[in-house]
């Protein structure tokens, strides 16, 4: 499944607070997966979701 | 939050962590994310997310085979294109990056400047609890339990049911039921569709029912919101919650309400029910259950409104007094985020 959708995060504010909240979250070796290539641009996201005929994968994560 | 549509991504703008699954045209399939009071990431799981991702492909490989496929595959869009940025108090007083929760803080504030302030605007995205079902946590929309005589279980659903729709959006995953409570009108009666497989059927059957809601039914703790600070309530008072080695010299329980109140400053519900410094609260309308004191603040806002009368029981001086006032109006002189 991971190559079936375009994926794509707006990221908000880089503090190693965000990287503590994510890893705790059951989703972390997803997100964390060097693998991944995450766009961070809705735009472009969106019109290489057009041309791969993939869904997109909004990811919006905060640090407070 | 900068630049962000809020009206497409809507979510609880309080959690740290949510995900739309779209597709080329930002049309959204589903939302996925939410936490409750217990914890951030609770609700979330790598079963119940690659169920909806699961989903997600079969209805993008449907719709993308027949293009005309019908518009209620996906979730409605509420309103037109806005961003943090357009909240004139956001726009006056924030610089640089936005954090989510101050996205709703700025609202809260805004609306009461806008006297559109109501408490509603506090409770979003209600639990499935609130309606009186449990959510089977490693699916994401399944029934995994329905309270007796609750809204949900007087439309007769039931432990195993799949939840469908919701009003007019398509669940596939917990948070999506939750948007489609959010944004259910008031007195609404939401019609809910199920798919329900019983044993020794061969086809699953699908039906369609609807929820009574009663008053207050969208309401939540409170206590882990960052924005429960910019809620327009004039307490009038600070506090703490009594931690366990002072309750030892003070010979208080471990398991009763123990407020401390360190101070009284201007108008508000102190003034109104006669608090003192030095008061130690140990009920709540005859409620003494253990509370941290934004647990305590959120109990206020679930159980008051503006006029109604709060009886408080506080230690004074070795004796104990009950203390009666009403719930203040709502009040700020905060225009900015802190």
């Amino acid at each position: 499944m991971r190559n079936c959708f375009v994926r794509t995060k707006r990221r908000l504010r880089f503090a190693p607070l965000a990287a503590i909240a994510l890893s705790m979250t059951a989703l972390s070796s997803l997100a964390q997966d060097k693998l991944l290539r995450w766009h961070d641009n809705l735009e472009r996201a969106a019109q290489s979701a057009r041309n791969s005929g993939k869904p997109l994968f909004v990811v919006f994560r905060c640090a407070r | 939050m900068n630049g962000v549509d809020l009206a497409r991504f809507e979510f609880d703008f309080d959690t740290t962590w949510q995900a739309f699954f779209l597709d080329a045209d930002l049309n959204i399939y589903s939302r996925y994310g939410g936490r409750d009071e217990t914890s951030a990431d609770g609700r979330l799981s790598k079963t119940s997310l690659l169920t909806t991702m699961r989903e997600v492909l079969e209805i993008h490989e449907r719709r993308r085979r027949q293009p005309s496929a019908r518009d209620d595959d996906v979730h409605p869009a509420y309103g037109k294109a806005t961003t943090p940025e357009d909240i004139p108090l956001l726009k006056a007083n924030h610089q640089g990056c936005v954090h989510c929760h101050e996205v709703q803080e700025y609202r809260v504030l805004q609306a009461f400047y806008e006297k559109t302030f109501s408490r509603e605007l506090l409770f979003g995205f209600p639990l499935p609890e609130n309606i009186g079902i449990r959510i089977d946590r490693d699916h994401g929309h399944r029934i995994e339990a329905v309270v007796p005589d609750s809204p949900a279980a007087r439309a007769g659903l039931a432990a195993g049911d799949v939840l469908t729709r919701v009003r007019n959006v398509p669940i596939r995953s917990e948070q999506d039921l939750r948007w489609a409570l959010h944004r259910a009108p008031e007195n609404d009666r939401p019609t809910v569709s199920v798919v329900r497989r019983t044993a020794g059927a061969d086809d699953p059957v699908a039906f369609h029912a609807r929820l009574d809601l009663p008053p207050h039914w969208r309401e939540s703790d409170l206590a882990w919101r960052k924005s429960l600070r910019s809620v327009p309530v004039a307490l009038g008072f600070l506090a703490y919650a009594v931690g366990r080695e002072e309750r030892r010299s003070g010979n208080l329980p471990d398991d009763k309400l123990a407020i401390k109140v360190v101070s009284i400053r201007g108008q508000g519900l102190a003034e109104n029910v006669g608090l003192h410094k030095g008061d130690l609260i140990v009920s709540l309308d005859e409620r003494d259950e253990p509370r941290t004191f934004d647990e305590f603040k959120s109990d206020l806002l679930r159980r008051f409104s503006p006029g109604d009368s709060v009886r408080l029981t506080v230690l004074r001086e070795g004796a104990l007094r009950t203390l009666e006032g009403r719930f203040p109006d709502w009040h700020t002189s905060q225009t900015q985020v802190p």
